[in-house]
Protein backbone atom coordinates (compact mmCIF):
# COMPACT_ATOMS: atom_id res chain seq x y z
CA UNK A 1 0.00 0.00 0.00
CA UNK A 2 1.24 3.51 -0.70
CA UNK A 3 1.72 5.97 2.16
CA UNK A 4 -1.09 8.03 3.67
CA UNK A 5 -1.18 11.24 5.57
CA UNK A 6 -1.06 11.13 9.45
CA UNK A 7 -4.28 12.10 9.28
CA UNK A 8 -6.10 9.83 7.11
CA UNK A 9 -3.69 6.90 8.72
CA UNK A 10 -5.40 7.15 12.08
CA UNK A 11 -8.67 7.23 10.74
CA UNK A 12 -7.77 4.02 8.80
CA UNK A 13 -6.24 2.48 12.02
CA UNK A 14 -9.55 3.29 14.06
CA UNK A 15 -11.88 1.76 11.28
CA UNK A 16 -9.49 -1.40 11.33
CA UNK A 17 -10.62 -1.76 14.86
CA UNK A 18 -14.39 -1.15 14.56
CA UNK A 19 -14.69 -2.85 11.12
CA UNK A 20 -11.71 -4.42 9.67
CA UNK A 21 -9.06 -6.24 11.21
CA UNK A 22 -5.96 -6.22 13.29
CA UNK A 23 -3.34 -8.47 13.23
CA UNK A 24 -0.82 -8.58 16.57
CA UNK A 25 2.48 -9.46 15.13
CA UNK A 26 4.58 -12.49 16.98
CA UNK A 27 7.21 -9.56 18.12
CA UNK A 28 4.27 -7.35 18.94
CA UNK A 29 3.02 -9.73 21.63
CA UNK A 30 6.19 -10.39 22.72
CA UNK A 31 6.88 -7.12 23.39
CA UNK A 32 4.03 -6.12 24.94
CA UNK A 33 4.33 -8.99 27.45
CA UNK A 34 7.76 -8.15 28.19
CA UNK A 35 6.89 -4.20 28.82
CA UNK A 36 4.55 -6.03 31.57
CA UNK A 37 1.31 -5.26 29.33
CA UNK A 38 -1.60 -7.12 28.11
CA UNK A 39 -3.44 -6.45 24.82
CA UNK A 40 -6.20 -4.10 26.03
CA UNK A 41 -3.50 -1.75 27.39
CA UNK A 42 -2.29 -1.46 23.50
CA UNK A 43 -5.94 -1.78 22.15
CA UNK A 44 -6.49 1.73 24.53
CA UNK A 45 -3.53 3.23 22.25
CA UNK A 46 -4.80 2.23 19.46
CA UNK A 47 -8.25 3.48 19.62
CA UNK A 48 -7.19 7.12 21.20
CA UNK A 49 -3.50 7.41 20.65
CA UNK A 50 -2.03 9.83 17.87
CA UNK A 51 -0.10 9.75 15.07
CA UNK A 52 2.43 12.34 15.16
CA UNK A 53 5.08 11.64 12.88
CA UNK A 54 4.95 10.64 9.04
CA UNK A 55 5.67 7.18 8.32
CA UNK A 56 8.90 5.66 7.38
CA UNK A 57 9.29 3.03 5.23
CA UNK A 58 10.52 -0.59 6.05
CA UNK A 59 13.75 -1.67 4.35
CA UNK A 60 12.93 -4.93 4.34
CA UNK A 61 9.30 -5.22 3.08
CA UNK A 62 8.11 -2.12 1.22
CA UNK A 63 5.74 -1.07 3.63
CA UNK A 64 5.04 2.19 5.44
CA UNK A 65 5.19 1.96 9.05
CA UNK A 66 3.30 4.46 11.03
CA UNK A 67 3.65 4.93 15.03
CA UNK A 68 0.76 5.32 17.23
CA UNK A 69 1.34 6.98 20.19
CA UNK A 70 -0.79 7.55 23.71
CA UNK A 71 -1.30 6.56 27.45
CA UNK A 72 -2.04 2.89 28.77
CA UNK A 73 -4.69 2.96 31.59
CA UNK A 74 -1.57 2.96 34.03
CA UNK A 75 -0.03 5.82 32.99
CA UNK A 76 2.49 4.49 30.55
CA UNK A 77 3.63 6.14 27.03
CA UNK A 78 3.65 3.74 24.56
CA UNK A 79 4.06 3.55 21.07
CA UNK A 80 3.10 1.01 19.02
CA UNK A 81 4.34 0.62 15.56
CA UNK A 82 2.19 -0.75 12.63
CA UNK A 83 1.96 -0.74 9.04
CA UNK A 84 -1.73 -1.63 6.98
CA UNK A 85 -1.38 -4.90 4.85
CA UNK A 86 -4.65 -3.49 3.09
CA UNK A 87 -6.78 -0.97 3.64
CA UNK A 88 -9.09 -2.64 6.46
CA UNK A 89 -6.29 -4.24 7.97
CA UNK A 90 -3.68 -3.27 10.37
CA UNK A 91 -0.31 -5.52 11.63
CA UNK A 92 0.91 -4.92 14.71
CA UNK A 93 4.64 -5.02 14.55
CA UNK A 94 5.98 -3.45 17.93
CA UNK A 95 5.28 -1.74 21.12
CA UNK A 96 7.47 0.24 23.16
CA UNK A 97 7.42 2.47 26.43
CA UNK A 98 8.32 5.54 26.39
CA UNK A 99 9.37 6.12 30.40
CA UNK A 100 10.29 9.62 29.53
CA UNK A 101 6.43 10.32 28.85
CA UNK A 102 4.75 8.01 31.41
CA UNK A 103 2.72 9.92 33.68
CA UNK A 104 1.76 8.58 37.50
CA UNK A 105 -2.41 8.41 38.01
CA UNK B 1 -5.71 -10.92 28.95
CA UNK B 2 -4.63 -12.59 31.49
CA UNK B 3 -7.45 -15.35 31.45
CA UNK B 4 -8.07 -18.10 29.08
CA UNK B 5 -9.97 -16.83 25.76
CA UNK B 6 -10.82 -18.73 22.58
CA UNK B 7 -11.57 -17.03 19.52
CA UNK B 8 -13.10 -19.29 17.35
CA UNK B 9 -13.33 -19.66 13.92
CA UNK B 10 -10.53 -16.96 12.80
CA UNK B 11 -8.31 -17.06 10.03
CA UNK B 12 -4.45 -16.95 10.94
CA UNK B 13 -1.85 -15.97 8.45
CA UNK B 14 1.40 -17.88 8.42
CA UNK B 15 4.53 -15.49 9.21
CA UNK B 16 8.07 -17.46 7.70
CA UNK B 17 10.05 -16.84 10.96
CA UNK B 18 7.22 -16.54 13.78
CA UNK B 19 4.33 -19.11 12.81
CA UNK B 20 0.93 -18.33 12.55
CA UNK B 21 -0.55 -15.10 13.37
CA UNK B 22 -4.59 -14.10 14.37
CA UNK B 23 -5.85 -11.97 11.77
CA UNK B 24 -8.93 -10.26 14.92
CA UNK B 25 -11.45 -8.87 13.43
CA UNK B 26 -13.80 -6.05 14.60
CA UNK B 27 -11.67 -6.00 17.70
CA UNK B 28 -13.59 -2.99 19.40
CA UNK B 29 -16.38 -4.99 19.27
CA UNK B 30 -14.51 -7.87 20.23
CA UNK B 31 -12.99 -6.48 23.44
CA UNK B 32 -16.89 -5.40 24.34
CA UNK B 33 -17.99 -9.57 23.80
CA UNK B 34 -15.10 -10.39 26.22
CA UNK B 35 -16.12 -7.80 28.90
CA UNK B 36 -19.49 -9.10 28.41
CA UNK B 37 -18.45 -12.09 29.20
CA UNK B 38 -16.59 -11.82 32.07
CA UNK B 39 -19.04 -9.54 33.34
CA UNK B 40 -21.34 -12.35 33.15
CA UNK B 41 -19.17 -15.49 34.58
CA UNK B 42 -21.49 -17.25 36.84
CA UNK B 43 -19.04 -17.15 39.92
CA UNK B 44 -17.02 -14.49 41.56
CA UNK B 45 -14.23 -12.93 38.92
CA UNK B 46 -10.81 -13.68 39.16
CA UNK B 47 -7.89 -11.23 39.77
CA UNK B 48 -7.06 -10.86 35.93
CA UNK B 49 -10.43 -10.47 34.97
CA UNK B 50 -10.68 -7.79 37.53
CA UNK B 51 -7.33 -6.03 35.86
CA UNK B 52 -9.02 -6.73 32.58
CA UNK B 53 -12.15 -5.05 33.37
CA UNK B 54 -10.24 -1.93 34.77
CA UNK B 55 -8.25 -1.51 32.17
CA UNK B 56 -11.35 -2.10 29.33
CA UNK B 57 -12.56 1.03 30.92
CA UNK B 58 -9.22 2.89 30.89
CA UNK B 59 -8.65 3.52 34.25
CA UNK B 60 -5.86 3.36 36.33
CA UNK B 61 -5.89 1.22 39.75
CA UNK B 62 -5.87 4.40 41.53
CA UNK B 63 -8.76 5.69 39.40
CA UNK B 64 -10.63 2.64 39.89
CA UNK B 65 -9.71 1.73 43.77
CA UNK B 66 -11.32 4.99 44.07
CA UNK B 67 -14.98 4.14 42.42
CA UNK B 68 -14.97 0.62 44.55
CA UNK B 69 -14.36 2.73 47.64
CA UNK B 70 -11.00 0.66 48.57
CA UNK B 71 -7.40 1.30 48.91
CA UNK B 72 -5.49 1.12 45.45
CA UNK B 73 -2.79 -1.93 47.53
CA UNK B 74 -6.21 -3.37 48.28
CA UNK B 75 -7.50 -3.69 44.29
CA UNK B 76 -3.66 -4.52 43.55
CA UNK B 77 -3.79 -7.57 46.13
CA UNK B 78 -7.16 -8.40 44.12
CA UNK B 79 -5.85 -8.31 40.48
CA UNK B 80 -2.77 -10.23 40.96
CA UNK B 81 -4.95 -13.22 43.33
CA UNK B 82 -3.53 -12.41 46.80
CA UNK B 83 -6.76 -11.76 48.07
CA UNK B 84 -10.67 -12.70 46.95
CA UNK B 85 -12.74 -9.46 46.60
CA UNK B 86 -15.52 -11.06 48.34
CA UNK B 87 -18.96 -11.09 47.32
CA UNK B 88 -19.73 -7.39 47.56
CA UNK B 89 -16.99 -6.48 45.99
CA UNK B 90 -17.14 -8.67 42.69
CA UNK B 91 -20.77 -7.30 42.72
CA UNK B 92 -19.62 -3.58 42.92
CA UNK B 93 -16.90 -4.02 40.10
CA UNK B 94 -19.09 -5.63 37.94
CA UNK B 95 -21.68 -2.87 38.34
CA UNK B 96 -18.97 0.14 38.15
CA UNK B 97 -17.77 -1.05 35.01
CA UNK B 98 -21.64 -1.64 33.66
CA UNK B 99 -21.93 2.29 34.93
CA UNK B 100 -18.50 3.55 33.12
CA UNK B 101 -19.17 1.74 29.50
CA UNK B 102 -22.29 3.11 28.27
CA UNK B 103 -21.87 0.73 25.07
CA UNK B 104 -22.72 -2.17 28.06
CA UNK B 105 -25.43 -0.51 28.49
CA UNK B 106 -28.41 -2.21 26.67
CA UNK B 107 -27.14 -5.32 28.48
CA UNK B 108 -27.95 -3.91 31.80
CA UNK B 109 -31.28 -5.62 31.82
CA UNK B 110 -29.74 -9.18 31.17
CA UNK B 111 -27.50 -8.54 33.59
CA UNK B 112 -29.06 -7.70 36.53
CA UNK B 113 -30.76 -10.86 36.31
CA UNK B 114 -27.91 -12.89 36.09
CA UNK B 115 -26.35 -10.79 39.62
CA UNK B 116 -28.30 -12.95 42.43
CA UNK B 117 -27.08 -16.10 41.26
CA UNK B 118 -23.66 -15.35 41.22
CA UNK B 119 -21.68 -18.25 42.96
CA UNK B 120 -18.48 -17.63 45.12
CA UNK B 121 -16.82 -20.61 43.00
CA UNK B 122 -16.49 -22.18 39.83
CA UNK B 123 -16.62 -26.14 39.20
CA UNK B 124 -13.63 -24.79 36.66
CA UNK B 125 -12.34 -22.02 37.81
CA UNK B 126 -9.86 -22.86 34.53
CA UNK B 127 -12.42 -22.74 32.25
CA UNK B 128 -11.96 -20.92 29.49
CA UNK B 129 -14.25 -18.15 27.61
CA UNK B 130 -15.13 -19.44 23.83
CA UNK B 131 -15.97 -16.62 21.84
CA UNK B 132 -16.77 -16.50 18.19
CA UNK B 133 -16.16 -12.86 17.07
CA UNK B 134 -18.15 -13.50 13.67
CA UNK B 135 -21.60 -13.52 15.78
CA UNK B 136 -20.16 -12.17 19.02
CA UNK B 137 -21.33 -15.64 21.12
CA UNK B 138 -19.54 -16.46 23.92
CA UNK B 139 -20.00 -19.11 26.19
CA UNK B 140 -17.78 -21.11 29.22
CA UNK B 141 -16.01 -23.84 28.31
Amino acid sequence: MNAVAVALAIDMLRDCLSDGKVIPGRHFLDELTNEGLTLPDAWQVLRAGCIFNPPEPDIKTGEWKYTVEGYAPEGQWLAIIFSFKQIDTAYLITVFSVAAKGRHI
Amino acid sequence: MGFPVELQRIQVIECPKCGPEAIIPHMDELMNTVAMAVLSRPCMLTGPMVRFLRKYVNKSAREFAEFLHVDHTHLSKIENDHLDPGAPLDKLVRLTVMGLQPKLAEDIKEFMELMPNIKDSCLDEEAEIQIDPATGIYQYA
